[in-house]
């Protein structure tokens, strides 16, 4: 008998999260049909996993997923996301009708069953040392991942600018590019508001704070010129300094008391270039370049020396130096070859300038964090991450993913250097708009009074 | 001054409430008013400029007389705010009972 959820307005509701239903009417007479769930979004949930899985893996009967905000008279599809027998995330909005469509993709003898399962993302406090991971595709909230438990989802945030380049000071002022229109934006992490909005900067970006921690600079690269700005954290935006003679930019970090800017000439075999920043001219080179590495990332420790993220565009071997200001290597931490292409990061660390982070790639959708210690290379802690890159499972397709919920594979990260409340992440529906504006209003007068006496 | 601590309204005894003192600081004025029960009476106080920091904790005289009173303290100004950690009325026990005048 064929099953009878075949549309929008016949859709299954899933009444309740976690869910876990196995719909086994998929097959009559060698049809395969195309089934329909809907759900509301429950009031805590940010982000929700879903899942539909027929039990087959590379052949025959094999449902894609799709998510589609309601009604079902005009659903329209979230963010593109679509999966084949994969789990997915997806951002939702509390109390917002959903829809799940999972297409069939051939038809054959059957029978055939998929088996939906879908779950909201967890909602923790985040706390000081989280990993932030904001997405590289404009609409896909920011993945908040605890710092010492494998593939463990702390929280998502939702609305947050979304690209390759971003940076956080221990204030916990976040400066994050954001891909739509190729601004920067500068973001509270108490609450995650946003501050400032740069508005467009043409071309190519590349953010990082300086090694005092009190200042964001912004590179950027158009037309054969680079260029860099600064952006304090209460948002107040320089003027764009033109770096004569270089015409794009990688990694940058200035210096303690902003004296030089250190900046990676972009791709492979790139020099280490030291530009006086009150001089307004480059210097000698502090490191020559090195055959088939790029530098994606520098970072300036308090202590002046220097750590440059290495990675090897032939053989994905990523080493971090560590150069005195006079270029001497002080140290080499070797990360090993990685089995993913995708560019490494480096990131500040909760405890900076005692330690550091770097985060590499494997080539089966696992993103790998490593806490080294700057003294002596110790690493602190390894921590692996299962991606979902534009919603989707970053892996081939199982019976047993890893974990349900996941960081996209490339954009920057950070270490989240203030706690945030739980309740900034809620969006309420209905939400009204004070309607005084910005004009300060008292709330109704501010009253004790004391028991009858005597 | 004398001290009003014993008292109780077991009795129900008319008592003359005679000033208040506080322990505050904050900004802007608080406005205060003396109710009798249900707020039959009033009496409003001449309020009390308050500092952020003081090491004075200010006295206000009033002349209030009835069975049983409340204070009641608030601001009304925007960015106004108190902070206070002790409230002292004086006050006396005066008569048993009203004059019959019937």
């Amino acid at each position: 008998m064929a099953p009878t959820n075949t549309s929008f307005a016949t859709a299954v509701t899933i009444a309740a999260f976690p869910c876990d239903i196995t719909q086994t009417d998929i097959n009559d007479g060698g049809v395969n049909f195309t089934v329909f769930y809907r759900f509301v979004a429950p009031l805590s949930a940010r982000v929700i996993g879903a899942w539909g899985f027929s039990g087959n893996i590379g052949s025959g009967y094999r449902p894609t997923i799709f998510p589609y905000t309601g009604p079902a008279g005009a659903p329209v599809a979230v963010l593109g996301i679509a999966a084949q027998n994969k789990p997915i995330q997806f951002p939702v909005n509390p109390g917002i009708e959903y829809f799940l469509e999972f297409r069939k993709n051939l038809d054959n003898a059957g029978p055939n069953q998929v088996r939906v399962r879908c779950e909201v993302a967890p909602l923790g406090n985040p706390a000081p040392g989280d990993i932030l991971v904001n997405d590289d595709t404009p609409g896909f909230p920011m993945w908040i991942g605890t710092p010492t438990t494998n593939n463990e989802t702390r929280n998502f945030v939702k609305d947050m600018a979304a690209a390759e380049a971003g940076d956080i000071v221990p204030t916990g002022r976040l400066l994050l590019e954001e891909a739509s229109d190729n601004s920067v934006r500068l973001y509270e992490t108490v609450n995650f508001t946003q501050l400032f909005n740069s508005g467009t900067l043409t071309g190519t970006l590349r953010i990082k704070s300086n090694a005092d921690r009190n200042l964001f600079y912004v590179g950027r690269y158009t037309g054969g010129q680079a260029f860099y700005r600064t952006i304090t954290p209460a948002g107040v935006m320089s003027g764009e300094v033109t770096l004569t003679g270089e015409d794009q930019i990688d990694g940058l970090c200035a210096n303690p008391s902003n004296l030089i800017l250190y900046m990676a000439e972009f791709g492979s075999a790139g020099a280490i270039r030291r530009w006086d920043i009150p001089g307004v001219t480059f210097l000698s080179n502090l490191a020559a370049g090195i055959a088939n590495y790029q530098i994606p990332d520098i970072q300036v420790l308090a202590d002046g020396t220097i750590l440059a993220l290495y990675h090897n565009l032939v053989s994905q071997d990523v080493n971090i130096k560590r150069y005195s200001a006079a270029g001497a290597v002080l140290n080499t931490y070797s990360l090993g070859v990685q089995t993913g292409t995708t560019k490494p990061r480096m990131a500040w660390a909760f405890d900076s300038p005692t330690s550091f982070w770097a985060w590499t790639h494997t080539n089966t959708g696992t993103s790998i964090f490593t806490n080294i210690r700057v003294s002596d290379g110790t690493v602190l802690t390894t921590r692996n991450q299962q991606e979902y890159e534009s919603g989707v499972y970053n892996n081939p397709e199982t019976a047993t993913p890893v974990t349900r919920f996941g960081n996209s594979f490339s954009c920057p990260f950070m270490i989240l250097h203030i706690p945030a409340p739980p309740a900034i992440f809620v969006n309420v529906v209905g939400k009204k708009t004070d309607t005084n504006g910005l004009i300060d209003v008292k709330i109704p007068d501010p009253t004790f009074k004391t028991a009858l006496l005597p | 001054m004398a001290s009003t601590a014993a008292l109780s309204s077991s009795q129900d005894n008319i008592v003359h409430y005679t000033s208040v003192r506080m322990r505050i600081i904050g900004t802007g004025q608080l406005d205060m008013v003396m109710f009798s029960q249900d707020d039959i009476y009033s009496s409003t106080l001449v309020p009390f400029t308050m500092q952020a920091t003081t090491n004075i904790r200010p006295t206000r005289l009033m002349n209030f007389q009835h069975q049983r009173a409340y204070l009641k303290g608030s601001t009304d100004v925007i960015g106004e705010f108190f902070k206070i950690n002790k409230i002292v009325i004086y006050a006396k026990e005066v008569f048993v009972e009203y004059p019959n005048l019937t």
